[in-house]
């Protein structure tokens, strides 16, 4: 421990703690306890470029005590929903400019391109919807009756047992490639009003203090403001994680996705501190034969085939990398070249060019593009996008638009190529959906959609398996006895 | 018509008293090297369509600069571009379809019929002169260079001249040498012992760690398994047995590595000649040393050569002392190279790799995408990347994983030419991108244990 039995955060792959506080680095804000900290004394190393530094916060300032109720425990849902609908309402008009600010960094320090970040940016105050929230809360838990208080019922045998979805004491591991999911988690949080730790990731490192200072700003002092703490440490840091957690401090880890997060996480599991995951995934599309009725049709499933591949430039869970088209190979170009141009066109959430594609992947792409009898590539390296055909999925993972096309007989033949690591599979013609979902489901598939909807997630449902509300709180019992 | 005046003119700096202290002024040898990729560039270009494509992507026809050759050089995702599937459905015929593409090696006219796995494959192109290095990754997917007969003749001649530098022990007698690695393997390291053996090994006394073949098949079966793990279709049986088969085969080494022991410490009252991995040489010492073996007892002109990295081996802080300490004072060369790498660099007195006069050392950026820029003293910090002109069958263009420093001026043990700091990193290694989260991922990450780290 260092003096005054502060151990501050700093981040050690990311650079390490240095006690002056430095002009030349880019400060950023953290949040204790709802309190908003800027400053720039705990270098973070340098991302894309910009040298980061954060304010320092210790160690005791991350916990709150389990000896006293969370700030947000008591307050009812119905005024959590208030707060943060009037949050969203700011959030929306941006009026005190804290996501104009937080844009800013993350725009110089994202590797996504800022067209999207701005796109991204405009939708935040979607997550804060009072209709969205209550109907998250009622098809998650049951009703805001749970959070609220015990709510009873007789069982078979006519004994009453009240139940209480009591909040939780929370450390999220966040993952940063879509702005959307720190409004989302935010808002998922308060909701559950329990108490928060955000480990921010470093790659946004400032839509998630940008959104709790609003919130701070709308509902000075309120208890929900007061539940939420983020800072940014290094993921994996044994010095800060095996301090922090524990069933001491915390209930549960949430993890976004980060293959190594989650290993990492699994090590302080145990008795009274639990992983709820967000795997990280990857996503598929399934194109029928319906497909190639017309020259409309083509050009629908096409384009909706490209919205799905191309969402954050294809660095998503969601974003589809690996689309399977029932036809011939000939028809399987058609829908190649149909496919190359919209994966070209700028939208909400991609841009024109993603990032140049890497040298081995070029590499592997480019001793395909020399066997020409069994594969097809087109498009150029540039960015705007590529589709490989080829009989079987390639070996590698296609990310930054890069589109692999499959032939095959019949949906049954697209199945075995889903896996426990498949999230979201579109479909199209969205009739068919029906024909595939067990199939698919069994396989370890977690979404069925209809193609081109892969990004339009419905809040208030089951996420990556598991309704996340319901998966977040503790259900606690008050039991009566036999007489 | 093309000519392979320069080409041959820098091979032929192999072929004097000191190839390192005799190269030529620097600015005549990068002229010598831009020539000679520009000789080979032209004449593999029309036979290796992954060159030619590159080379009209970026509308090159000519190499007349560094800066030419960037966009040229291959990374090593190049020698393992063939799809899985060609080698888990035993399609030769198309292995060998792509070995033409990304190399000028005339595997298509090699008859594969009545080939059964991968290693009769291997077998069947060597026969036919396409001699195939077989390295594996964490994957399990197996990358294949090929060398032809003229490849592997002059690697050799390279391998000779090049031994143990700086050091030049008299190897006027033979004497022993000992590969502590399976000396009938598909790796870089066997041609090089077999290069020895006819150099200056003692007949009868040539031996490596096992005769018994270290199959790439074992390898690709890894790969089918976790293709199994991928598509749900595996048995926890067969997860047992492979355990169980992994268990068998430490046990078996365990054996070999003993009787290789017991035969160097036989030899050590007179010179002999140790190559092998630091894995090896490290169960080698727990050995000898648990058998009451002590330090410093193996002859003083014992040449002590130690390959590779440590990959994933987690050794004492001080092994480097430790072993140096086991075998005394024997000579102990040092070098940093790949198998993708006509030559190694060899350490210098003053603890520096130089790089041989025919290979032109390249330092690229972070990306590899163009040249690096020096720092204000002149240091170049960078991806290490290579032309290689000696391969005949391949294109030497090639770009590392390597993180290298390259200071400025010249070498304090006076070699001319460029020289590498004994500060090499994996790019993989170094802290960056794994705190960076996003929610995609892939199967690969759902796979555990058993196959592989």
């Amino acid at each position: 421990m260092a003096v005054e039995g502060a151990v501050h955060i700093g981040g050690h792959g990311l650079g390490c703690t240095d006690e002056d506080a430095r002009p030349d680095r880019l400060a950023t804000w953290a949040v204790v306890h709802g309190a908003p900290r800027f400053g720039a004394e705990v270098e973070l190393g340098v991302v894309q470029g910009v040298a980061l530094g954060r304010p320092r916060v210790t160690l005791d300032e991350l916990v709150a005590r389990r000896t006293q109720p969370g700030p947000a425990f008591d307050v009812p849902t119905a005024e959590i929903i208030e707060v943060l609908a009037a949050t969203g309402e700011a959030v929306r008009r941006d009026d005190f400019g804290y996501l104009a600010e937080s844009l800013g960094g993350l725009a110089a320090t994202s590797s996504l391109d800022s067209s999207i970040l701005t796109n991204a940016y405009e939708d935040l105050w979607r997550a804060f919807e009072p209709a969205r929230a209550a109907f998250q809360v009622e098809n998650e838990l049951g009703g805001a009756h749970f959070l609220d208080g015990w709510h009873p019922r007789a069982g078979h045998d006519g004994r009453v047992t009240a139940v209480r979805a009591f909040p939780p004491r929370l450390v999220h591991v966040l993952a940063g490639n879509s702005p959307g999911l720190a409004a989302s988690s935010l808002v998922r949080s308060a909701l559950t009003k329990g108490v928060h730790l955000v480990k921010l990731p470093s790659n946004d490192l400032f839509t998630t203090p940008a959104l709790l200072r609003t919130m701070a700003r709308v509902a000075p002092d309120h208890p929900a403001v007061r539940s939420f703490t983020a800072v940014y440490w290094r993921g994996g840091d044994a010095e800060v994680e095996s301090a922090l957690f524990r069933p001491q401090f915390f209930d549960k880890l949430v993890a976004w996705g980060g293959e190594g997060t989650i290993r990492n996480a699994v090590q302080y599991v145990g008795p009274g501190f639990e992983l709820v995951s967000f795997d990280p995934k990857n996503s598929i599309s399934i194109v029928g034969r319906e497909a190639f009725a017309s020259d409309e049709t083509l050009a629908e499933a096409a384009a909706a085939a490209a919205v799905d591949a191309t969402l954050f430039n294809q660095d998503a869970c969601v974003s589809s990398r690996f689309q399977f088209v029932e036809g011939s190979t000939e028809d399987a170009d058609r829908f190649a070249d149909a496919l190359l141009p919209e994966l070209a066109l700028p939208r909400r959430s991609a841009s024109v060019r993603a990032s140049v594609v890497p040298a081995e992947l070029r590499d592997e792409i480019d001793a395909l593009r020399s066997m020409p009898t069994l594969f097809r590539v087109v498009g150029a390296y540039d960015g705007t996008g590529m589709v490989i055909r080829s009989d079987e999925p390639v070996d590698f993972h296609p990310s930054g638009k890069i589109v692999n096309v499959i032939p095959v007989e019949s949906f049954a033949d697209a199945v075995p190529f889903a896996d426990v690591s498949t999230q979201t599979v579109g479909v199209y013609p969205a009739a068919r959906k029906a024909e595939v979902r067990d199939a698919l489901a069994s396989a370890g598939v977690q979404r069925v959609v209809e193609l081109g909807a892969a990004g339009q997630m419905p809040p208030g449902f089951p996420h990556d398996g598991f309704l996340p509300l319901h998966r977040l709180v503790r259900w606690v019992n008050d039991e009566e006895g036999t007489e | 018509m093309t000519t392979s005046e320069a080409v041959d003119e820098l091979i032929g700096l192999l072929r004097t008293e000191d190839p390192l202290r005799d190269a030529p002024a620097a600015e005549t040898l990068t002229r010598l090297q831009l020539a000679a990729a520009d000789e080979r560039f032209q004449a593999q270009r029309r036979r290796i369509a992954v060159l030619d494509h590159r080379a009209r992507e970026f509308g090159l026809d000519r190499i007349e600069s560094m800066d030419d050759l960037v966009p040229l050089l291959f990374t090593h995702s190049v020698y393992k571009s063939y799809p899985d599937s060609f080698v888990i459905n035993g399609r030769w015929d198309r292995m060998n379809t792509w070995l033409d593409t990304v190399s000028d090696c005339g595997a298509a006219a090699v008859d594969v019929a009545g080939v059964i796995d991968v290693d009769a494959w291997i077998e069947r192109l060597a026969d036919a002169g396409v001699h195939l290095v077989a390295s594996s990754g964490t994957s399990g997917k197996p990358s294949f260079l090929p060398m032809s007969v003229a490849d592997v003749e002059l690697t050799a001649e390279i391998a000779v001249a090049m031994f143990a530098y700086p050091h030049r022990p008299d190897l006027s007698e033979r004497r022993p040498v000992t590969l502590l690695a399976p000396g009938r393997a598909h790796m870089r390291y066997s041609y090089s012992f077999r290069s020895y053996c006819a150099a200056f090994g003692r007949a009868g006394a040539t031996t490596s760690l096992t005769d018994e073949p270290m199959l790439v098949a074992d390898s690709i079966e890894t790969s089918r398994l976790r293709r199994a793990m991928l598509d749900g279709s595996i048995a926890p049986s067969d997860l047992a047995l492979l355990e169980q088969r992994d268990r068998e085969r430490a046990e078996r080494a365990e054996g070999w590595l003993q009787a290789v022991t017991e035969r160097i410490h036989a030899q050590r009252d007179e010179p002999q000649v140790i190559i092998g991995p630091w894995a090896t040489f490290w169960r080698v010492k727990e050995i000898a040393e648990a058998a009451g073996v002590g330090p410093g007892t193996f002859h003083p002109d014992t040449v002590v050569s130690v390959s590779g990295g440590l990959k994933g081996l987690t050794l004492p802080a001080d092994h480097q002392e430790q072993l140096a300490a086991f075998f005394g004072s024997v000579v102990r060369p040092k070098f940093y190279g790949m198998s993708e790498l006509s030559s190694a660099m060899p350490m210098c007195e003053e603890g520096a790799y130089h790089v041989p006069p025919w290979l032109a050392l390249l330092v690229l950026d972070e990306s590899g995408e163009k040249l690096a820029v020096p720092g204000p003293d002149g240091t170049l910090v960078g991806r290490a990347a290579f032309y290689d002109p000696v391969w005949d069958s391949r294109w030497g263009g090639l770009v590392s994983g390597d993180q290298i420093t390259v200071p400025p001026g010249e070498c304090g043990c006076r070699r001319p030419g460029p020289r590498v700091e004994d500060s090499i990193r994996r790019f993989s290694d170094l802290a960056g991108d794994d705190d960076k989260l996003t929610c995609g991922g892939t199967i690969e990450q759902y796979i555990r244990g058993v196959t592989g780290p």
